[in-house]
């Protein structure tokens, strides 16, 4: 059946064979060796791209030189595989990135690092303060969009509505922090630090939003 | 010459038989769901691969087109399943 084939068909093929069934045992040998998903997902693109092209590209030589049946089931696979892979790549990402968001808060980690750099400049961090207290209602004015509610019995009522829009200003999420509010603005409006060091974390994230 | 071709054929499909043995230990104990699914996706590849390689050996056009319906499926269930993960439910009312 196959005596007709020269050898300049069957070596090519034969190479492209052994190198996709090489790169689909390195590929499952790496999937386990790491530990995160992501890089995972990075390895699985080997299997389906380079690995099932060579497997087809044997197959598409074969048949064209055989010409024993149609080479249409090849590129319709190609093509099959071409459009799919990255809609699953994607939805499995998507996936992951959110499940990563829900475990890891993003409101958590900025607020460390403002912590970290009050302890490195003190200084710094007193003089924004002051200029905070005494600059904080032309702020509000300038800022209207970030006018927050009206707080009921509040002692320093411009300390508070500013927590607050940083605060809204930091949930993402916001329905899953909401209960946290209150709690934040009260400790936070005892202390002058604090205060210093979420108007730093505001003064980081404003240029953010504008670009 | 074409013992050539039958055992590299022979060979890729020791390849493939062992890379799925090998990736169904992150469908087994992968720490997140997402790592399952993907084991899953890699599985139904791999088997869709050797339908392939069985139609090289054999020449015969029906595994090609066993290979084309494992790999519909493989697409199905993955993005289903990732679907699930990412909103709580396949089809929503």
């Amino acid at each position: 059946m196959m005596a007709s084939l020269s050898p300049f068909i069957i070596i090519p093929a034969c190479i492209l064979m052994v190198a996709s069934g090489l790169l689909v045992l390195a590929a499952s040998i790496g999937i386990v060796r790491v530990n995160n998903f992501l890089p995972r997902v990075h390895i699985q693109a080997i299997i389906y791209s380079t690995a099932l092209w060579c497997l087809l590209l044997a197959s598409l030589l074969l048949t064209f030189s055989l010409k024993d049946r149609m080479f249409l089931h090849e590129i319709v696979i190609g093509l099959f595989i071409f459009i799919t892979s990255p809609v699953s790549t994607i939805l499995l990402v998507r996936s992951f990135v959110l499940r990563e968001e829900r475990s890891h808060p993003p409101a958590e980690t900025p607020r460390q690092d403002i912590s970290t750099d009050q302890t490195a400049s003190e200084t710094e961090n007193e003089r924004v303060a002051a200029q905070d207290v005494a600059s904080i209602e032309a702020e509000l004015e300038m800022e209207p969009e970030e006018q927050p509610r009206p707080v009921e019995s509040a002692p320093q009522p411009g300390k508070q509505g500013k927590e607050q829009s940083v605060e809204q200003l930091d949930d993402t999420a916001g329905s899953d922090h909401a209960d946290d509010v209150p709690e934040n603005t009260e400790r936070v409006s005892h202390n002058d630090d604090k205060l210093s060091a979420t108007r730093n974390q505001k003064d980081t994230q404003k240029p953010s939003d504008q670009t | 010459m074409e013992t050539l071709l039958i055992w590299s054929c022979y060979f890729t499909l020791f390849c493939f038989a062992l890379a799925g043995v090998i990736i169904s230990h992150p469908l087994f104990v992968g720490p997140t769901p997402q790592d399952r699914v993907l084991g899953i996706d890699a599985l139904y590849l791999i088997g869709m691969m050797i339908a392939l390689t069985l139609g090289m050996l054999y020449r015969t056009s029906w595994y090609f087109d066993i290979g084309l319906l494992v790999s519909l499926f493989g697409f199905l269930s993955t993005a289903a399943m990732a679907r699930f993960l990412l909103r709580g439910e396949v089809i929503e009312p």
